[in-house]
């Protein structure tokens, strides 16, 4: 379809939609997101030659898509309700006070540095569906619990699961890997003070702020520097998990400090004491996780062995009635044994076993678990799939292509980076992942960046930085995120507190792309 | 009460998903053979379902 205002307006609508009944009108994700749909579908069939075929390839395109992440939700959801039923959130809330009574500190650890390692392993929804209920059993506002662990884990998305997301930009755009890790390496570690200052200033204050910001810095500078060495010697795959795991220890020997160790009044739940061993127990779903996760993921051996089974599906070329054409295409191979979702239902299943034995769930326990999990998943289930419906639907009719160029053909080559990594935004926004960003937006940013000759590399790190911190605060994963608190159906009122604090880290790293890019002859 | 009305909510909830996951499959079948009058009913109901969502959430 050609390039015209009234086009690009048209594009944009179903954005539109979703953004303005939730920021506006406090709508759920799932009432927002199909509303969006009918929107994306009379515009696709009014105005981008849509047709009801097209509309059907695309909902069963959006239930491959969705299906993948699902089968995750699922599975974290089934985790977090074992471990909610078995006492273990409780637990942890009670053993972080142990490690250190600073709340600046407890909250640093919690929805910063175990958020991102959770996501390393984990992936979609996994760490703030484990991280939020402890901030809420701390006694943290839940709206809050889901904004400080969501922008907390901003920044990990991209290098978690294997780097996917990063090996999609890469499969897309043919620029090698080497070339644009290193600048996504120090654009997300731009980010690390802003996000270490926002999750304190949120929980604690501004006194908090300046209580605890040395201890930000360093572990802003020691995961930082882990993350540069890392992407820079092509270990990508290790970009989350190392540097969360660098942070970690960081903080905890800073917690040796007797400036940070805190006061005993400050400690949640101070009365209650908990056993060593009762604590490992309560742990297991989580010690579990962390252990069969890092064996899928990083015993090479193990993971080449249950990679030998794949699925991947057979797509025909789909043309829409003004001549878009999407080409016959293969979904993205999907390993079923490898999968987050098996290593979380494994995980479940052992967990359940151990606290059985242990006498920390009875008899009725399954039952309950099954229809907490059942209840969360199908409203989980249904967002989800409509909203990528909506993804799908706005990429086979042109409405994704039509955004994409109008963005990068009307705006100049020295503001062009700057808008990046909020293109990367949108992308995840829509579609709920940094890895559809990257495929939706990273061939057309690599071009863009190519005509107005600007550091393609730099480019594409910034579309993906702003896919990674775009893709936690979709509507998607807000789902998800609302439900483990007791928020199910309030994505809205959660959107609106979200949102402003989020859009800060990418806003800095647009600016130092935007600065980047000058000083490398972009605005010559 | 509260309960009977959380369980008729995710009966229907359980129906949208179960509609919204099985009738694009249809309507492709419809829409590649011709049924014309199987495409419409699919489409209209696959339709109503996101209405549903919009108009009853």
């Amino acid at each position: 379809m050609e390039l015209t205002p009234g086009s690009w307006l048209l594009s944009f609508l179903p954005i539109l939609t979703v953004v303005i009944l939730m920021l506006l009108f406090k709508w759920g994700a799932l009432r927002a997101s199909a509303m969006s749909w009918l929107v994306a579908a009379a515009v696709s069939l009014i105005a981008f030659g849509g047709s009801w075929l097209i509309l059907a390839w695309s909902q069963v395109k959006a239930l491959v898509l969705a299906g993948n992440l699902l089968v995750i939700v699922w599975g974290a959801l089934l985790l977090y309700s074992l471990a909610s039923e078995g006492g273990s959130i409780r637990a942890i809330a009670l053993f972080i006070p142990r490690l250190s009574n600073d709340r600046s500190i407890q909250l640093l650890l919690i929805a910063w540095l175990l958020t991102s390692f959770l996501q390393g392993q984990g992936g979609f929804g996994v760490a703030v569906a484990v991280c939020a209920p402890i901030l809420v059993g701390m006694g943290y506002d839940p709206i809050l619990s889901i904004v400080m662990t969501t922008i907390g884990h901003g920044w990990a998305v991209s290098f978690g699961g294997m780097a996917s997301a990063f090996e999609s930009l890469i499969a897309v755009t043919h620029v090698p890997g080497i070339l644009i890790a290193p600048y996504a390496a120090i654009l997300f570690g731009l980010s690390f003070v802003p996000t270490g200052v926002i999750i304190t200033l949120l929980g604690t204050g501004w006194k908090g702020v300046r209580h605890a910001f040395p201890a930000i810095l360093a572990v802003s500078l020691t995961m930082g520097t882990s993350l540069y060495l890392l992407n820079s010697q092509g270990f990508w795959s290790l970009s989350t998990i190392g540097p969360s795991l660098v942070g970690i220890a960081t903080l905890v020997l800073l917690t040796r400090l007797p400036g940070y160790q805190g006061t005993k009044t400050a400690v949640a739940n101070g009365d209650h004491e908990l056993h060593p061993r009762d604590l490992l127990v309560h742990l297991t779903p989580y010690i579990l996780l962390v252990v069969i996760g890092f064996a899928v993921t990083l015993i090479r051996p193990l993971n080449a062995f249950l990679n030998q089974v794949s699925i991947s599906l057979q797509y025909p070329e789909i043309v829409s009635g003004l001549g878009f054409v999407t080409p016959a295409e293969s979904s993205p191979v999907i390993h079923p044994f490898s999968h987050p979702a098996t290593v979380l239902l494994v995980t479940s299943l052992l967990s359940y076993i151990v606290l059985k034995h242990e006498g920390m769930l009875d008899h009725t326990s399954p039952r309950r678990l099954l229809s907490l999990t059942s209840h969360n998943v199908v409203g989980a289930s249904l967002g989800m799939i409509v909203m990528a419906g909506v993804s799908t639907i706005m990429t086979h009719t042109g409405m994704t292509s039509t955004l994409a160029r109008g963005i990068a053909e009307t705006i100049n080559r020295v503001i062009y980076p700057v808008v990046v990594p909020f293109v990367g935004v949108i992308g995840a926004f829509l579609t709920g992942t940094n890895n559809n960003s990257n495929i939706l937006f990273g061939a057309l940013q690599a071009e863009a960046a190519g005509l107005m000759k600007l550091n393609v590399p730099l480019i594409l790190a910034a579309q993906n930085a702003g896919g990674s911190m775009g893709s936690v605060m979709s509507p998607t994963k807000l789902i998800v995120s609302c439900i483990t608190v007791g928020l199910g159906g309030q994505e809205g009122k959660v959107l609106r507190k979200l949102i402003g604090y989020g859009l800060i880290p990418i806003t800095v790293i647009a600016i130092a792309t935007g600065i980047w890019s000058w000083l490398l002859g972009g605005g010559a | 009460m509260s309960l009977n009305k959380e369980t008729k909510k995710f009966r229907i909830n359980l129906l949208i998903l179960v509609i919204e996951v099985l009738l694009p499959f249809v309507l492709l079948y419809a829409l590649r053979n011709d049924y014309t009058l199987l495409g419409r009913i699919t489409s209209a109901i696959l339709v109503l379902g996101i209405i549903y969502l919009v108009v009853f959430k």
